[in-house]
């Protein structure tokens, strides 16, 4: 049902498609960076870095509107929990933001020495990151829960992936010793997807508070 | 031309009809008050002759330190006979009758009460202040027209000379009417007094007052505070608001009809017109009552019930007193209107010749404007100015009676 | 938690309307009640019912149970001038009586025939506006016109008067909604001071005031409880789909 308030309801969903402008922007990004991953091509690095901007002036701008509606409209029950989930998602969306663009950054310093065994698994790997973004941005829109376990299992699958990641480069830089800082990219940039991975299961955390009125007990 | 302007304008005209209607209201009621009170103020005052008069002992038959009682009995007759011969020795007897004539027809009644007043003058001479007749009254007030032809006149040319010379002789003095307000009706406009009508007028307001107020309070809390709304208190609604309606009259009718008719009440008395005047007044106040009491917020009953008071201490503690002034108002307003009312009184005999003054409301009394009334019938010159003084002390209680409620009002009215 | 006032299976109708459909509360004692819903949805009336002031209305009828502390508010041995000597009320609109502010207050103690003497009087007066956080701005003109008070110190004395008869439930009908907002503050600071004495049930429009003063929220639409729970859940997530739409502000 909608606000008697027009104004109000024009302002939610002001926030609402901000939220959304700045999901899809954050996809747009993992998306490039993967592919600078696979063809280390710097100027898309460079755009990947600079369209980070943009996420984290949205990040300020919602948060300014948020502070705005709450101090003005004095929010409650369903409402209030959409802003003061809104808030805490923000901050988890620009962090990922920053992630992506540090995966970006350092793919264009990975040498083609690296076997693209490493940077195909390490795509396969921000795939499944960007594919669980891309799943709770969607549990965030339409407010539903149905897809939360899968969700939240893709993250273990990713914890996994990056767990034997790390050791089969490990591996491979015990037996190289001129590839180490190529083989330390990898890993950090494996590191950084894993935090995605947390950073996604947080987001839905907020968005089982903001469906259920309570945090998941698990 | 703009509509604003349009709309000022309109608000400008409705302005001026205003001040014309106010100030035509008021003029009408200034050209009122001066007609009556420049005919009226007369009646407050009488003309005298100053007359000096020898109490001759012989000629009243009186001994000396005679009982006011022996006073009362003697005959004035013979010393009054004297007197005017002594004093006109120059003139024949049919003169003299003539000149007998520019005194009030009653001098040995006020030379008898002169005497009872002041009985150290038996036997000595002293000036006595001797009421003018009725004419000469007139004339020394100047109501009269001495150029009219003397065959329309009452007085004739040879009295008119006689009244010159004494007022040449400054013998002649208007003075204050202490008789207006002290005696009963008369058929002589010099002895004749508001007294009788006034002390009519009390008793019945007193008694249209101790009937109507209390019935009407008690059943206007009833209807408004304990009755159930349905039809039949409708009908009384619309039966009361009719009453206030009817024609007065048809309560005097109502009065001839069962208070003298079937109960028996003696007539033409100041009860029986209270009680005819309280059906008048009734239903008045009990309207006022009524809107009074509906005007008292809801708030403050529901304030007195939710600690706990019952219907009726709600009703006497705070809504009556709440309604009061608003009643006292509609009180006043239905007892100013049956002050000045004659038509029921009328039915009931209370518009009569009536000279005694009443000393209880069971004595026959009549009313003040039932007294103007008459008095406005004489044919007698003097009566006019008489009835001109009563309306001006009827408006003046009326005004009084006005000032009282407005006081009222203001002390009982309460701020919420 | 002990009940203080229970409500059974109430209907009320005004005519042949029903106003009031099968509504089952409970009031803990000692604990403040908002009762919230959109204008006409019966809370007012509901409210009205616990201290039978709907008696005065001939068209409205009451069914069902009412207790107070285990007694039957409607049955024939109540008499209704001593239940409401046990449930004060307090009205939307400040309504001192047109008297001295002394005399609002010891109506009630005289009508109940408290006490005799001029210093006992004095005593519950004193007490009383004491409680209702009035006695130091009035102490010295308790002559004057209780209606000369601002708005806020009327909807005190109102308090006051209301304490002076020692009640045990005290039952308010939107006490605030024609006062300021720093006479508002005062009077939901009383509220929370109060409820050590009294059980306070309060009808309230405003959501903001439901949610400081009380510690329990009923939602009322079209004469039904659509639900009742603790305030801190009723504002943060409600179970109902209606009570979210309405104290979010979704349906007016």
């Amino acid at each position: 049902m909608k606000h008697a308030d027009k104004f109000y309801e024009s302002q939610l969903n002001t926030i609402n498609e901000k939220l959304v402008k700045m999901g899809s922007l954050l996809e747009k990004q993992f998306a490039s960076a993967l592919e600078v991953l696979d063809s280390r091509d710097e100027q898309l690095a460079q755009k990947v870095v600079d369209n980070d901007h943009e996420i984290n002036l949205l990040n300020h701008e919602i948060s300014d509107f948020v502070f705005q509606i709450i101090a003005m409209r004095q929010p409650i029950a369903d409402d209030l929990r959409f802003l003061f989930c809104t808030i805490k998602i923000i901050r988890d969306l620009e962090r990922i933001g920053d992630h992506i663009t540090s995966i970006a950054k350092k793919a264009t310093r990975v040498s083609k020495n690296i076997p693209s065994e490493f940077t195909e698994k390490l795509t396969n790997l921000g795939k499944q990151a960007s594919i669980m973004t891309h799943d709770a941005l969607n549990c965030l829109f339409e407010r539903r829960l149905s897809q939360a376990d899968k969700i939240t299992k893709r993250d273990d699958i990713i914890d996994e992936l990056h767990g034997t990641f790390i050791s089969e480069v490990l591996a491979y830089m015990k037996k190289h010793d001129d590839v180490i800082p190529d083989s330390l990219s990898l890993i950090q940039m494996s590191k950084a997807i894993e935090r995605v991975g947390d950073h996604i299961t947080n987001i839905m955390e907020e968005v089982h508070f903001l469906i259920e009125g309570q945090y998941s007990s698990d | 031309m703009t509509n604003l302007a349009k709309r000022k304008k309109a608000e400008l005209r409705f302005r001026f009809y205003g001040i014309f209607s106010v100030f035509l209201s008021l003029l009408f009621v200034a050209i009122l008050i001066f007609n009556i009170c420049s005919s009226g103020i007369g009646g407050f005052y009488k003309t005298i002759f100053l007359t000096s008069i020898h109490f001759d002992q012989k000629l009243l038959n009186l001994e000396d330190n005679a009982s006011e009682e022996q006073i009362r009995n003697a005959s004035f007759r013979k010393l009054i006979k004297n007197s005017f011969d002594e004093s006109f020795k120059d003139y024949s007897k049919d003169e003299i009758k003539q000149i007998k004539k520019l005194f009030y027809r009653k001098i040995d009644i006020e030379l008898k009460n002169f005497l009872i007043n002041n009985p150290e003058f038996l036997n000595k001479t002293t000036k006595v202040e001797l009421t003018a007749s009725t004419h000469i009254d007139q004339i020394h007030k100047g109501n009269f027209d001495r150029t009219v032809q003397e065959k329309h006149r009452k007085v004739n040319n040879f009295q008119l000379e006689i009244y010159d010379k004494f007022v040449e002789d400054q013998k002649v003095k208007k003075v204050w009417n202490s008789t207006y307000f002290t005696s009963g009706d008369s058929r002589d406009p010099e002895a004749a007094g508001v007294a009788s009508s006034v002390k009519g007028s009390v008793f019945t307001i007193l008694i249209c007052f101790l009937l109507s107020f209390p019935i009407a309070i008690f059943a206007s809390i009833y209807l408004q505070e304990f009755a159930k709304a349905g039809k039949i208190t409708d009908l009384i609604e619309i039966n009361i608001n009719n009453l206030a309606a009817v024609p007065s009259i048809i309560f005097g009718l109502l009065g001839l009809g069962i208070l003298l008719n079937f109960f028996g009440l003696p007539r033409s008395t100041a009860l029986v017109g209270g009680i005819v005047l309280s059906f008048m007044t009734l239903p008045t106040i009990i309207v006022a009552c009524r809107s009074s009491l509906r005007a008292v917020p809801p708030s403050i009953r529901e304030a007195a019930l939710a600690l706990g008071a019952t219907k009726n201490q709600v009703v006497f503690h705070h809504v009556l007193p709440l309604a009061m002034p608003g009643t006292l108002t509609g009180t006043i307003i239905g007892l100013a209107r049956a002050i000045g009312e004659t038509a029921p009184l009328l039915m009931i005999g209370m518009v009569a010749f009536i000279m005694d003054i009443p000393s209880n409301p069971l004595e026959p009394a009549v009313g003040m404007p039932a007294q103007i009334y008459l008095w406005s019938e004489s044919s007698e010159r003097g009566f006019i100015e008489k009835t001109s003084s009563a309306i001006i002390l009827l408006l003046m209680f009326l005004i009084v009676v006005n000032f009282v409620s407005v006081y009222f009002r203001k002390k009982y009215e309460k701020k919420w | 938690m002990v009940n203080s006032i229970i409500t059974k299976n109430l209907n009320v109708y005004y005519g042949d309307q029903q106003a009031i459909h099968n509504i089952s509360l409970d009031f803990l004692k000692n604990k403040v009640t908002a009762l919230i819903g959109p204008s006409g949805c019966g809370k007012s009336t509901f409210l009205r019912c616990l201290n039978r002031m709907n008696d005065v209305i001939d068209i409205c009828r009451v069914e069902g149970n009412i207790s107070l502390n285990g007694m039957d508010i409607y049955s024939k041995e109540i008499e209704v001038e001593h239940l409401r000597e046990k449930i004060g009320m307090v009205f939307q609109k400040p309504n001192p009586f047109p008297k001295s502010i002394y005399d609002n207050v010891a109506y009630g103690p005289r009508i109940h025939g408290f006490t005799d003497k001029k210093e006992e009087m004095d005593l519950i007066v004193e007490t009383s506006l004491k409680k209702a956080g009035l006695f130091e701005e009035v102490k010295d003109r308790l002559d004057d016109m209780g209606t000369s008070l601002s708005g806020g110190q009327q909807q005190r004395l109102c308090i006051a008067r209301a304490i002076a008869i020692k009640p045990e439930v005290i039952l308010m009908d939107e006490p605030c909604s024609a006062l300021d907002p720093i006479a508002t503050s005062i009077i939901e600071e009383l509220i929370t001071d109060l409820k050590k004495s009294y059980t306070i049930i309060i009808v309230t429009h405003s959501m903001q005031q439901a949610a400081r003063v009380s510690d329990k929220t009923a939602f009322f639409h079209l004469g039904n409880l659509i639900e009742e729970g603790d305030t801190s859940k009723i504002f943060t997530k409600p179970d109902h789909q209606k009570t979210n739409d309405y104290i979010t502000g979704r349906f007016g």
